[in-house]
């Protein structure tokens, strides 16, 4: 039978000295009630970690492929030309004929001028990207893997993405579409930085380049190399070529364009994103009205029993806390898994134009912290949303009311 | 009041024990001042459903007083309003109108932090459906209490196992309530009730979800904390609870229709 008598020191000392004395304790128990918390409410929990999840993970290996898409690019730019020149018409790029190329390479700084042709046309039933260039001048960043480079007319370099598609190797001749009866023959496979240009693309020596697309004697561009620090020089120089109305792109302008683009599309989407999170989850989350009533009931129990509502609702932040953590970094390794072992399957298309859903190559992808925070901030955001406002509210009606 | 005259409330000879008594480390229910009022209340005033076509007068100007050290009894039948006046005096809940006064201090005009403060330290709640909560062990059903006042969980566990073993519960502990019967949630309520050392207990319908077992040991239960100093308030009736008390309150249809003292 419970007797005061029996107490060894039981009570010592007053709840108010208790509460008093050791205030980071408190909020420590309050942290470790929260964990409990998150852990006896399994299907809870698995429900709202499940549904940030669903969330979550498209939108990082979206942001991740965007990522990877724009490094490659800005790589792709790095490696190329100082200046790529076209003629200006209307403010557009236009074709520039063959004939400055000689002025241009006398341009004091200049390194070397290589005339390009560029286009696009079905090999089979794939669109590939054709580039017509001289022998001898194929971009450092295109590395045969198989074979060597083109050295006359009739031959080509294909990349390993194509090559593998078609089951094509080196000796293989193919034709490309629209160029009747114009056979070219593989002589090497190559692998290039940027996995997205390097799967559909074909070079080609210049004159065959210019027979397909019937360029005559005009190239799509100049690519122009400098010498280290002669770019603005020779950019000035380049304006002032009598006759010519040149359309000069540094390779600082070509890497702002790109940064520019994916940077804007990157934010549009990550802003859509926003919207549908701010609205449609907590909209679920409410109106399913998922675990309330036995929320309510047990935070009535708690207030009534002496808990303040600031301790409520400070164990409810922690909840979310713990949950947004343990959500955001699974949707992470998910995201991670999706690009490694589905190759971004679905969502690579929204980034990369005319891949389908099955990427025919190695997606590229880079995860940054910025999404990653972004990812623990929403699902914070999403679950403060979903249940801070009912916390409160079962919070601050009389306990009576909240324990029906 | 109608019917009872406010003034009358208690004996003269209340048996509550000294801090002397009750033993080293014991702080709370000194009776300094006996015959104290611990507990006022003035026009009390419920009403459920306010300006509509359904409302219920749950209270109608109650008016009582209550004396530290006694055991004080609502009873009445179903639905005559002894858990919402429970409910009021308790803090747990917000009268229409009226006041309340606990140890001089006006209830009804607190704030909702004073108020929790208040049911931490003062008042210790057993509610007639237990409300324990059903993941948590007897153990952390006892101790959760303890949680916002800093109490480290290895010191939680020790008060509210100490509480459990000397309510017999020792060997289901570790049990979540719906592996207990009726009486042993009680007893886990209570022990729950008592964990913050209160100087008030309040007890709704204490009898109506146990075993005849279960109701002597908790007559026997409520005696001794009785003798400890603590005031007692029950709504029940249970007339087998009635010989504990120091005065009945008769409410029905939301008024107090009659007061009974006893000298214990």
């Amino acid at each position: 039978m419970y007797t005061l008598n029996e107490h060894d020191g039981y009570f010592k000392y007053s709840s108010r000295d208790i509460a008093e004395v050791l205030d980071i304790e408190r909020h420590v128990n309050i942290l470790k009630t929260a964990a409990d918390n998150v852990l006896r409410h399994k299907v809870r929990t698995l429900v709202v970690i499940l549904c940030l999840l669903a969330i979550l993970f498209p939108f990082l290996t979206a942001m991740a492929i965007s990522e990877g898409v724009k490094a490659e690019s800005l790589a792709s730019v790095m490696e190329g030309a100082d200046i790529y020149v076209t003629l200006d018409q209307y403010g557009k790029n236009a074709p520039v004929p063959l004939r400055y190329l000689d002025e241009v390479k006398k341009i004091n700084g200049v390194m070397r001028a290589v005339p390009r042709v560029l286009g696009r046309t079905y090999l089979g039933d794939r669109l590939a990207v054709v580039v017509g260039i001289p022998a001898g001048e194929l971009p450092p960043s295109v590395e045969c893997v198989e074979g060597k480079p083109f050295s006359s007319s009739g031959e080509a370099v294909i990349g390993v993405g194509l090559a593998r598609h078609f089951n094509f190797g080196v000796g293989h001749a193919f034709m490309l579409g629209g160029t009747k009866g114009k056979m070219l023959k593989v002589t090497g496979l190559f692998k290039a930085e940027s996995s997205i240009w390097a799967s559909d693309l074909i070079f080609i020596p210049f004159e065959d380049a210019s027979e397909i697309f019937k360029t005559g004697d005009l190239a799509t561009d100049f690519l122009v190399y400098t010498r280290p620090g002669y770019t603005p020089a020779v950019a000035e120089a380049l304006k002032k070529v009598e006759g010519a109305s040149f359309r000069i792109q540094s390779k600082e302008l070509v890497k702002q364009y790109f940064n520019k683009g994916f940077t804007l599309k990157g934010g549009i989407f990550t802003a859509l994103y926003t919207v549908a999170f701010a609205l449609a989850i907590p909209a679920l989350l409410v109106s399913s009205g998922f675990g309330l009533s036995e929320r309510r009931r047990e935070i009535g129990v708690l207030k009534a029993t002496g808990w303040q509502t600031s301790e409520v609702l400070e164990m409810v932040v922690f909840e979310n806390l713990i949950i947004s953590l343990t959500a955001a970094p699974l949707a992470l390794l998910i995201a991670f898994l999706w690009l490694k072992g589905l190759n971004g399957l679905f969502i690579a298309q929204f980034f990369i134009a005319e891949i389908g859903l099955f990427p025919p190559f190695n997606v590229p992808a880079r995860f940054l912290p910025v999404p990653a925070f972004l990812s623990f901030f929403f699902s914070l955001i999403l679950t403060m949303v979903g249940s801070l406002y009912s916390s409160w509210r079962a919070s601050v009606i009389p306990p009576a009311e909240a324990m029906k | 009041m109608e019917g009872v005259s406010n003034s009358a409330c208690g004996s003269d000879e209340v048996n509550s024990a000294s801090s002397e008594e009750l033993g080293a480390g014991w702080a709370v229910p000194t009776n300094e001042k006996t015959m104290e009022t611990i507990i006022k209340t003035e026009k009390l005033t419920k009403l459920y459903n306010q300006n509509t076509s359904y409302e219920v007068k749950a209270l109608w100007d109650i008016d009582i007083e209550i004396k530290k050290g006694h055991i004080a009894i609502l009873s009445g039948p179903s639905g005559s309003g002894k858990t919402t006046l429970i409910s009021l005096l308790g803090a747990i809940d917000r009268p229409t109108r009226g006041k309340a006064f606990l140890m001089g201090e006006e209830l009804t005009a607190m704030s909702d932090v004073a108020l929790s403060r208040i049911r931490r330290e003062t008042i210790g709640f057993v509610f007639q459906s237990f409300n324990l909560i059903p993941r948590l062990s007897a153990l952390d059903n006892v101790a959760f209490p303890l949680i916002p006042m800093g109490v480290s969980l290895t010191e939680r566990h020790r008060r509210a196992s100490e509480l459990l073993h000397r309510f017999q519960m020792g060997e289901r502990m570790r049990h979540t309530p719906e592996e207990l019967s009726g009486g042993q949630q009680q007893r886990v309520a209570i022990a729950r009730a008592l964990i913050n050392n209160p100087h008030i207990i309040i007890a709704d319908e204490p009898t109506s979800n146990i075993d005849a077992e279960s109701v002597r040991y908790l007559i026997e239960t409520l005696q001794a904390l009785k003798k400890e100093g603590r005031t007692i308030i029950i709504s029940t009736h249970d007339q087998s609870l009635f010989n504990l008390a120091d005065v009945i309150f008769d409410v029905k249809d939301g008024i107090i229709t009659g007061m009974r003292e006893f000298k214990q």
